[in-house]
């Protein structure tokens, strides 16, 4: 089935807005997995970016779906312990609600392509 | 026509949402032109101690500052004795006004509840709207009653029924909110949220009708198996009415099973993307349809959470109740949704006929199982086979339940009187009378249902380890050390609900004697037992920012961190549950475990080598967390 990669999480209103008009900025985007919380963030290089959907905003931050072009490298960042002292995180579930960084969405990529020309309209408008 | 809906006193809970029912019918037969009022005596009594003895004053009040032509009452099963009492009271009030009953219980059991209910006028079968307009329309005109369609009633003294005439398109209902103003005031329900609530939540109805044939269900059957969904554009135009008056931000979407239409969700998220609203939404789903494609764009447009039935980790079960899910698919769908941080519930139901207590073993191993890859609520209720479910009609050898009674009950204790009329009435009051199941004796799956729903949420570790060393035998091992030292009572759990530590501080006496005297147990699994309880008891303390200076086996201590020895890898253990690899004695080894404060409520755990302990008070990182 065709699929494509990306990341599902939370932006700053106006960033969200800025990049689903598809004004990217110069430098990386952070993105955040959990709302109002920097505990882990998906770091993407704007070129890398396919196109993002705008979901919605609360208490600041705006729910994206950013897609990713084929062959994309993103950076997870998990703040954390280092492992200088061998400490291996407990994955929890009660305490971190571990989440894998990209998802893979089953939909042809000119589909993809479509929605978020709409999206990018829309958000101009 | 002048109609007055009413609703008895619920529950005894603090927060109040509208009755969906009576405000879909409200607007409906405003849409008709009839003039209503609703009167929800589940909101009338909130907070107020004499509640159950003025339920029936405040609905007397209304009928007299009203005086409506008709009086329309719903019930919710465990409700049905005070909406009885309330036929009466209007009856009372005034000979001539008309009584129809309607909603779960009395819309599944018309001519049972037109036998028990002399005061009862009318009894309307299923859905309501249509039937209940078209009674009011042949009221006013003199028509005959033969063409309602779905109305029970009385003719000589002998009950007769009328035929459905199909179900009601939903696009049909008019903008509920907005036509029933001046029927219902919103904003006393909107008082009721509770300060600090993640979320302001309220009910909106979606649409109707879940196409399974699940055995235990009454709600499929009442809404005849139809899927239907109301047009998106509407749903979201509640949500915006709901938001914008009322500042409701979460909203649970009542439909039996709205994702069964994957193009219905699809257009629902696009919508709720394009609307921009800062709200979040919750609705039931399967765990046999895949939704992998959509969860994404649903999580970006405000989907929270799921629930899911998932009801039996039995294969044999799982075809006799014709549900048919598979354990594989469900682990995928909460892991998937875990991944994409949307929240589940998963619930089980237990007690069926034929059920064993090794089938309900590793029903409850599953539910601890599901909660470590990420499910956020596990629930487990005793089956109770309420009409139209299709076992209901099976007749199977039951006997009252009176605790099943004391839990659902609109008010906190039950006279002795209430007790007596729900016993007298099988019949009627089916759902109470629970029938006998091979899994235990009523009174040991009550204590089932308590211990281990709070076990799992409080320490899932412990009851996911315990149910992979005990196998089969967890259920009647549990059994065995009730007999001997009682269970948990719902009054000791309820004693306390700050947090799960009072209640884990309830499991562990159990849990530790349970462990200890099981026999099959080799002794490198009680010391793995040992260790887990160990983790999730430093780790509830913690979380709940109990003073750990003094705590057994403290290590080490900082501002906003603390370090204990353990005897067991718990995150070698966390790891073989979540891989579903097998425990071994090579887990039990010396470590120790740091728990971690980064910011306000984010925790983290991890494992490391006793001998770094030393080492840990100056760990630039442990000084950040200490900072933030």
């Amino acid at each position: 089935m065709a699929e494509v990669n990306a990341v599902v999480g939370y932006l700053p209103d106006a960033a969200a807005r800025a990049l689903a008009s598809g004004k990217y900025p110069a430098g990386s985007i952070e993105v955040r997995l959990e709302p109002g919380n920097d505990n882990m963030h998906v770091r993407i290089d704007p070129k890398d970016i396919a196109g993002v959907l705008l979901g919605a905003s609360k208490k600041g931050e705006s729910g994206v779906q950013v897609f990713l072009n084929d062959g994309a490298k993103v950076e997870t960042v998990a703040s954390g312990l280092a492992d200088d002292f061998r400490l291996r995180p407990i994955k929890d579930p009660i305490l971190w609600p571990y989440r894998p960084p990209i998802v893979v969405i089953y939909a042809p990529p000119t589909l993809i392509k479509e929605l978020v020309q709409r999206a990018a309209q829309q958000s101009r408008e | 026509m002048r109609v007055l809906l009413t609703h008895p006193p619920l529950n005894a809970s603090r927060e109040v949402t509208p009755p969906l029912g009576l405000c879909t019918l409200g607007s409906w037969l405003r849409h008709q032109g009839h003039e209503v009022r609703i009167i929800d005596l589940d909101l009338e009594i909130k907070g107020r101690p004499d509640g159950r003895d003025i339920y029936l004053r405040l609905l007397e009040r209304a009928v007299a500052d009203f005086s409506p032509a008709a009086v329309g009452i719903t019930s919710m099963y465990n409700n049905s004795l005070q909406a009885e009492r309330m036929a009466r009271a209007v009856k009372a009030c005034d000979p001539s006004i008309v009584t129809i009953g309607g909603g779960s219980h009395f819309g599944a059991l018309g001519p049972q509840a037109l036998r028990r209910i002399p005061e009862l006028d009318f009894a309307i079968e299923g859905e309501g709207e249509q039937a209940f307009s078209a009674l009011l329309a042949a009221l006013e005109s003199g028509a005959p009653i033969s063409q309602v369609p779905r109305l029970h009633y009385r003719v000589n003294g002998q009950l007769s029924a009328n035929p459905s005439a199909g179900l009601l398109n939903l696009a049909e209902l008019p903008q509920m909110w907005s036509t029933l103003d001046g029927s219902i005031d919103l904003g006393r329900y909107a008082e009721t949220v509770l300060e600090g609530s993640a979320r302001r939540t309220i009910y909106i109805e979606a649409g109707r009708g879940c196409p399974f044939a699940c055995t235990f269900c009454a709600t499929a059957p009442f809404w005849e198996r139809r899927y239907r969904v109301k047009p998106v554009g509407r749903i979201v135009d509640e949500m915006r009415f709901l938001y914008e008056q009322f500042g409701y931000d979460g909203f649970m979407l009542v439909h039996d099973l709205l994702t069964v239409d994957k193009q219905f969700i699809n257009d629902f998220s696009d919508a709720m993307m394009e609307s921009r609203l800062p709200v979040e939404w919750m609705a039931n789903h399967r765990t046999d349809i895949n939704l992998h494609g959509l969860l994404p764009k649903m999580k970006t447009a405000g989907c929270w959470a799921m629930f899911f039935g998932v009801e039996s980790a039995s294969p044999r079960l799982q075809k006799e109740m014709h549900k048919g899910l598979k354990r594989e698919g469900v682990v995928s769908t909460i892991r998937g949704l875990s991944d994409l941080g949307i929240a589940s519930t998963c619930s089980f139901v237990m007690g069926f006929p034929d059920e064993t207590s090794e089938e309900l073993s590793s029903t409850i191993r599953m539910g601890a199982e599901l909660k470590l890859i990420g499910a956020g609520m596990i629930q487990f209720h005793r089956l109770r086979t309420w009409p139209p479910a299709p076992l209901s009609r099976t007749m199977l050898p039951s006997k009252f339940d009176l605790d099943s009674l004391r839990l659902e009950y609109p008010f906190l204790d039950v006279p002795h009187d209430d007790v007596a009329a729900i016993e007298k009435d099988p019949e009627f009051f089916a759902g109470y009378f629970a029938p006998y199941t091979q899994a235990g004796t009523f009174a040991q799956l009550a204590d089932v249902e308590l211990f281990f729903t709070q076990a799992v949420a409080a320490a899932p570790l412990t009851i996911a380890v315990l149910g992979r060393v005990m196998g089969a035998s967890l259920i009647d091992s549990f059994y065995a050390v009730v007999s001997h030292r009682g269970a948990i009572t719902r009054e000791d759990v309820e004693a306390d609900t700050t947090s799960m530590l009072p209640i884990w501080m309830l499991l562990r006496p159990f849990l530790e004697e349970w462990a200890a005297g099981h026999p099959a147990l080799e002794s490198w699994e009680r010391e793995l037992v040992r260790g887990v309880m160990a983790y999730e008891e430093h780790r509830l303390r913690f979380v709940n920012g109990a003073d750990v200076t003094a705590d057994e086996g403290i290590a080490a201590l900082g501002d906003h961190w603390s370090a204990f020895f353990s005897n067991v890898d718990i995150a070698a253990v966390f790891d073989a549950m979540q891989t579903d690899q097998p425990l071994t004695s090579a887990l039990v080894q010396d470590s120790a475990v740091v728990l971690v404060n980064h910011e306000m409520n984010s925790y983290r755990a991890y494992t490391t080598d006793v001998s770094h302990l030393a080492g840990l008070a100056n760990h630039p990182f442990l000084l950040e967390a200490a900072a933030n």
